[in-house]
């Protein structure tokens, strides 16, 4: 009965630490993509604007720069473009 | 004449005498000394049956005393040995209440970690969820107004698909594989459509670890070639 006791508190303890490994996994990956496009391109938006605006603060080198820009009046081109803009393309 | 009837009383006298002597031979020593001799004959018999006797009993006294011995030893033995039986039977009875008492904890743990598993599973999720939720809008943000979508591969390399490249063709995919070598520094697994200038962007990103730089060169490389 002992042996089969330790076999099953095992059992629980590894499927606790597949939920958390699962859990971590899930949040490592997500954050680490939000952290890789922050560091491409250090915008930190405005969620609380109506969905056709665009605002945010990219965090330039040098100075931080406002967006505000109305999606509605351009294309996803021209909006991309500006952005990138932000981003230095000096080394 | 007087010598001859001297003689004759002589012989007379010396038959009387050993009449006599006959006479009192037979009557005061060969009787007694049969009868004695008869008597030490019956008490040599007697003593030798005595004798054989109590050499019987000896032997079977010596015999109970062996027996008395190994059962005496048999008995010391066995002692000993309920002794040793007791003692282990201790030690085993020790054992299993050390069992039970383990078993008892182990189904305490395993009861514990149930609940706890419960709880995680009810609590952590949502929290995993809330946060999932809060950096998958990050990554839809990012993706929709910077055209830039970033995947993870199978062969765990990195993949930067750009679109709003082309002005006529906003959807169309712009894609660059990237890993990072066993030295730690970064590769370009892949490039399409493939750019002349990737070699130098990749040597530069390595000088520099600017990668957001690196990015940025890229896509202003992809906007060029659609020029083109």
């Amino acid at each position: 009965m002992n042996t089969e006791l330790k076999k099953e508190l095992e059992e629980v303890r590894e499927e606790i630490e597949r939920l958390e490994k699962k859990d971590n996994d899930a949040s490592m990956s997500a954050l680490y993509l939000s952290q890789l496009y922050y560091r491409i391109c250090p915008i930190d938006w405005d969620y609380s604007c109506e969905a056709t605006l665009i605002k945010g603060i990219h965090h330039g080198p040098d100075i931080a720069q406002r967006i505000n820009v109305d999606s509605s009046q351009h294309s996803r081109c021209f909006v991309g473009d500006y952005l990138w803009s932000l981003v230095p393309t000096t080394w | 004449m007087a010598q001859t009837k001297d003689d004759n009383e002589l012989e007379i006298l010396e038959k009387e005498i050993k009449d006599f002597r006959t006479t009192f031979k037979t009557a005061c020593c060969s009787e007694p000394i049969e009868q004695t001799l008869g008597l030490r004959d019956l008490w040599l018999e007697s003593i030798s049956n005595l004798s054989d006797k109590w050499s019987k009993r000896l032997k079977e006294g010596d015999l109970m005393i062996n027996r008395f011995q190994e059962y005496t030893n048999e008995l010391l033995q066995k002692n000993k040995s309920i002794e040793e039986k007791q003692e282990n039977l201790s030690e085993v009875l020790a054992s299993i209440k050390d069992g039970e008492k383990q078993n008892a904890d182990l189904m305490n743990s395993i009861q514990e970690l149930k609940e706890r598993l419960v709880r995680k599973s009810e609590t952590k999720s949502q929290d995993t969820e809330e946060k999932l939720e809060r950096l998958s809008k990050v990554e839809k943000t990012f993706k929709e107004r910077t055209g830039l979508e970033i995947r993870k591969t199978c062969a765990n390399h990195l993949q930067f698909i750009f679109r709003c490249i082309d002005h006529k063709d906003p959807d169309k995919p712009y894609v660059l594989t990237l890993s990072i070598n066993e030295a730690g520094a970064y590769e370009v697994i892949s490039c399409s459509p493939s750019l002349d200038c990737i070699e130098e962007l990749q040597l530069k990103v390595r000088e520099t670890n600017n990668f957001s730089a690196f990015i940025a060169n890229i896509r202003k490389a992809f906007i060029a070639l659609s020029y083109k």
